[in-house]
């Protein structure tokens, strides 16, 4: 196993934490690989990503002063760096055509009766077909719809937050968000209809 | 009384909790009375609800952290190597 110094936190009071390279593969790296494969919907760019944003807070580690200070810089740094990625990849691409405009999904009724879903309410466990069908309807949003989806609804992120690491006003945010929950809702309804079971 | 249309006018908004109360009111009589709008509320909120489990069963990926992990600590002692030839 490679052998590196491990730096701490200068101590700043009583019992201040102490960040080392394995305290952040062991609690950042999940979350850091999660956020930068659902942006990309591509293993090899997220674990490429994942690599270039853990190498940075480790260089980095003495200037944090804890965990919270730590993990709000980790997702604007993965997100710049997944961003970064997807520029890459598309101008290598160009294939970006065909994506909903803002107004695409305004104030859009249903065109059939809504029936129930399948799936109750409160549940609190997701079966893997379930997970696997929620992550296929993630990625097929289109991708400016998908980042504020995932940080919104998977990570939990406040809007605020959002609009700060993608370089958007709140309000572009909230409107971005609706429009990725209906359709993520409308991708998913054929799934979970009770009549699809 | 709220239609359809208003109420999916109104529907993030009322979701995010933003909604004055006589707009809150309206919307929850339409829903009572609606099993459309009814139906289409519930599976917006369990959606979102599913989407946020996601991150609890995250980190099922341990061969590709371990790659990872190595590879981040090669490239710091390559660092830390040239650092220390220079």
């Amino acid at each position: 196993m490679a052998d590196i110094a491990e730096p701490t936190v200068p101590s700043s009071g009583a019992d201040p934490p102490t960040l080392t390279p394995e305290c952040i593969f062991r609690d950042h790296m999940p979350r850091i690989y999660n956020l930068a494969r659902r942006m990309l919907d591509n293993d090899a760019d997220a674990e490429d990503v994942t690599q270039e944003v853990l190498l940075q807070v480790i260089r980095k580690l003495d200037t944090f002063r804890g965990e919270a200070d730590i993990t709000t810089w980790l997702h604007r740094v993965t997100v710049n760096a997944a961003l970064a990625a997807r520029q890459k990849r598309a101008n290598r691409e160009k294939h970006s055509v065909g994506e909903p405009t803002e107004d695409t999904f305004a104030n859009q009724l249903p065109s059939s009766p809504v029936r129930a879903w399948s799936v109750a309410p409160d549940e609190s466990i997701l079966a893997d077909e379930r997970r696997a069908i929620i992550e296929s309807a993630i990625r097929k949003l289109p991708a400016d719809y998908r980042d504020v989806y995932v940080l919104a609804d998977v990570e939990e992120q406040p809007n605020a937050e959002i609009a700060a690491t993608l370089g958007l006003s709140v309000p572009a945010v909230k409107s971005r968000l609706h429009r990725a929950r209906l359709m993520m809702r409308d991708a998913l309804a054929p799934h979970f209809e009770e009549s699809a079971l | 009384m709220m239609t359809c249309r208003e109420f999916h006018a109104v529907l993030a908004a009322y979701h995010a909790g933003e909604s004055a109360e006589a707009e809150c009111s309206a919307v929850e009589e339409h829903l009572t009375n609606c099993p459309c709008c009814r139906n289409y509320f519930t599976s917006f909120r369990v959606t979102i609800r599913m989407s946020r489990l996601l991150r609890t069963t995250d980190g099922q990926h341990a061969e590709c952290f371990e790659r990872i992990r190595l590879a981040v600590l090669t490239r710091l002692n390559a660092c830390d190597s040239a650092t220390q030839a220079s």
